[in-house]
């Protein structure tokens, strides 16, 4: 047995106050929410989190938000989190808007070595605000800075026993980016394959960038 | 006689043509798809990571519960479709390869700027993937309804804070449909139960009139 896998208990441990954390998802959809729904139960607070969207106040990592254990979110919309928007409106939680693409890519860069990333998006609005510009070739880019985390929680479907994983249909969504961006990466899994069942040729997430996977 | 958004999205339905890659914005805009017709072969773009998307079977027994839609909705994919994740899928956005948007609007103005993701001092959803979109389509188009409880949505200068700069080339309300060409902004075509006069003061974007304006018949649409 590979000792990657480890329980849900184990993992969570390594979860502690302040940490800055990326965690998979669309809305709530292919996310790791069964070991969100254990942080809900751990005494950590002030944490930095990375995703999609803040999701719902009672669906995904958007609970972490109505237990006030969040400070800041750096997300693309926080429009369906009714709690977001009650904190942000009271300037009870800091939150970084990012474009979906440039959140994107912010983390790609923080994942592959890049200072950060040259885009059109956000020009003209108040995303550009405190960003430097750069002009190539005649055209006017904000410069959007690379995103690392200490830990990254991601969801797949399936896992062997190295950390290959395999996100089915729409699931992948940030799944199978963040684990470059993280220090430490965590997949939760509902499926454990043994080595040499996966067909190396469809295997989304590497297993060299997941340290660790939990069976739920 | 149409209610306002089918109006609205019936009349997109016309600007979207055989074999375009769409995404289609929350809200109005995913009412356009039915009224695409199927033999177009219109490819519909999921955000969340996929091409081909088409709407949950019937019947939910066979859903298959990994399918969503960028709502997080049950939604299906069609035979040729594909999946990606959402890095593939913002830079097909941003890159070009979806080339017509439809998406709501909380304002816009006669410089073609949109304003969709803030009210101020009450509401601030955030951008989502829209930024990237009307950054990367070669055909942007907005729709909204041209005013919301009694205040003017159709301005000069947005007031709320804007989306993107001067991206929008088709705005389309219950009442008109405006092009922008060349930074101007044009009245292509109005509702038959509204006069020039009236759109006017519901309408504080400085307009030119088409030479060519259409009247479409609401009664009849």
């Amino acid at each position: 047995m590979s000792d990657k896998i480890i329980s849900i208990e184990d993992a969570t441990k390594m979860i502690t106050t302040g940490m800055t954390l990326m965690i998979g998802g669309f809305l709530a959809v292919g996310a790791p929410n069964t070991i969100v729904d254990v942080l809900l139960d751990c005494d950590i607070q002030d944490l930095t989190v990375i995703a999609t969207t803040s999701t719902f106040a009672d669906k995904g990592w958007g609970k972490l938000i109505a237990q006030r254990k969040v400070k800041k979110a750096i997300v693309s919309h926080i429009g369906t989190n009714t709690e977001t928007i009650k904190q942000f409106n009271a300037g009870e939680i800091e939150v970084e808007f990012s474009s979906l693409g440039s959140l994107s890519d912010r983390i790609r860069a923080g994942g592959t070595g890049l200072g950060g990333i040259l885009t059109r998006v956000g020009i003209g609005t108040l995303l550009e605000k405190d960003k430097q510009k750069v002009i190539v070739d005649g055209v006017e880019y904000l410069i959007e800075t690379p995103l690392r985390a200490d830990i990254s929680i991601v969801r797949a479907s399936t896992s062997d026993e190295n950390g290959n994983l395999i996100c089915r249909r729409s699931t992948r969504n940030f799944n199978t980016l963040m684990p470059y961006a993280s220090d430490i990466c965590i997949a939760e899994v509902p499926e454990i394959v043994k080595l040499g069942e996966m067909d190396t040729d469809f295997i989304h997430v590497q297993h060299t960038l997941v340290d660790y996977i939990v069976k739920v | 006689m149409m209610d306002k958004r089918s109006r609205i999205a019936s009349r997109i339905a016309k600007e979207i043509n055989k074999g375009d890659v769409v995404n289609l914005g929350i809200g109005i805009p995913l009412d356009v798809a039915k009224y695409v017709s199927a033999d177009l072969g219109i490819i519909f773009h999921s955000e969340n990571g996929f091409v081909n998307l088409e709407k949950a079977p019937d019947d939910m027994s066979i859903w298959d519960k990994d399918i969503t839609n960028a709502g997080a909705a049950p939604a299906s994919i069609g035979l040729g479709g594909a999946f990606f994740d959402l890095e593939r899928s913002l830079c097909m956005m941003r890159g070009g390869h979806v080339n017509v948007c439809v998406l709501g609007g909380l304002q816009v103005d006669s410089t073609g700027s949109v304003a969709n993701w803030i009210i101020p001092g009450k509401f601030t959803p955030g951008p989502g993937g829209s930024m990237e979109v009307m950054h990367g389509a070669k055909k942007v188009i907005i729709a909204m309804e041209h005013t919301s409880k009694g205040n003017l949505k159709v301005l000069d200068k947005c007031s709320f804070p804007v989306s993107a700069v001067g991206v929008v080339n088709i705005l389309v309300t219950e009442y008109a449909l405006f092009e922008f060409i060349d930074n101007k902004m044009i009245l292509k075509e109005i509702a038959s139960d509204i006069t020039l006069d009236e759109l006017k003061e519901i309408t504080s974007a400085n307009y030119m009139i088409a030479d060519d304006l259409k009247i479409n018949d609401v009664a009849v649409s």
